[in-house]
């Protein structure tokens, strides 16, 4: 079984949706380490720690982005396929989390919205529900390889 | 006569000595078996250990999964952030 088209789009989406302008999105990816109760530790997190969780996070779609490079293949018909090595999983599960999370905050999911069932409404909303669905079920996939792999 | 010395007052410093805790906030767009992995990942805990904290997170909406010196706890904090879980540094009470 292959991947069809519309999967091999939502895979592209992977790194793209993950919004890192969006004021709320970089609220959610940076959080704050004490809630608000530290300003004088939270002002140092914002110089000092802060720019490396950027460059890990930028890391991370960078393999992503590296494995879909050339995806799918051209002049390749349904079903496509898409091989990622081993090594490149932990990005992988990474990227889709940021995903999810920007996916989510965006449109405001909750934890009600994720359990209903996805619809193909055709609008915004009901495609990126269907995109944190379908990256769960991806990252869920990847994290037993990693499980199985140690 | 014997002499009596008396030892200068020593003062402990009340945020430094208490311990830290380093607590995860419940996330319901993370997946569990998300959580678990880097609660092993980051603490090194057994697969038993990282799910209880990992179920404690999900039911109670937080849990406190270690606790010591301050410097450790903010590294630990720090890679909870890298793996983008909802981690804070709290004094214990």
């Amino acid at each position: 079984m292959g991947i069809s088209e519309f999967l091999s789009e939502l895979l592209l989406q992977v790194t793209r949706c993950v919004d890192t302008e969006h004021p709320a999105v970089e609220e959610r990816l940076l959080s704050s380490p004490t809630a608000g109760l530290d300003p004088e530790w939270e002002a140092d997190w914002r110089e000092y720690v802060q720019p490396d969780l950027r460059q890990i996070f930028h890391t991370s779609r960078e393999v992503v982005e590296g494995d879909l490079a050339g995806f799918p293949e051209a002049r390749s018909s349904e079903p496509f396929t898409l091989r990622i090595p081993l090594e490149h999983l932990e990005a992988w599960v990474h990227s889709l989390n940021q995903a999810r999370l920007s996916l989510a905050t965006i449109h405001g999911f909750e934890e009600r919205d994720l359990e209903g069932g996805v619809s193909f409404g055709g609008d915004p909303r009901a495609l990126a529900l269907t995109q944190v669905h379908f990256y769960g079920i991806l990252q869920e996939s990847f994290l037993q390889h990693l499980e199985a792999a140690s | 006569m014997a002499e009596i010395l008396l030892e200068p007052e020593t003062r402990i410093d009340e945020s430094t000595a208490k311990p830290w805790n380093v607590v995860v906030h419940n996330d319901p767009i993370n997946l569990m078996s998300y959580v678990t992995r880097v609660f092993q990942k980051v603490f090194g805990y057994s697969r038993e250990r990282a799910n209880r904290h990992m179920l404690e997170v999900h039911h109670q909406g937080r849990s406190v999964v270690w606790s010591g010196a301050r410097e450790t706890a903010e590294v630990y904090v720090q890679h909870l952030h890298g793996h983008l879980l909802l981690a804070t540094l709290e004094k214990t009470q």
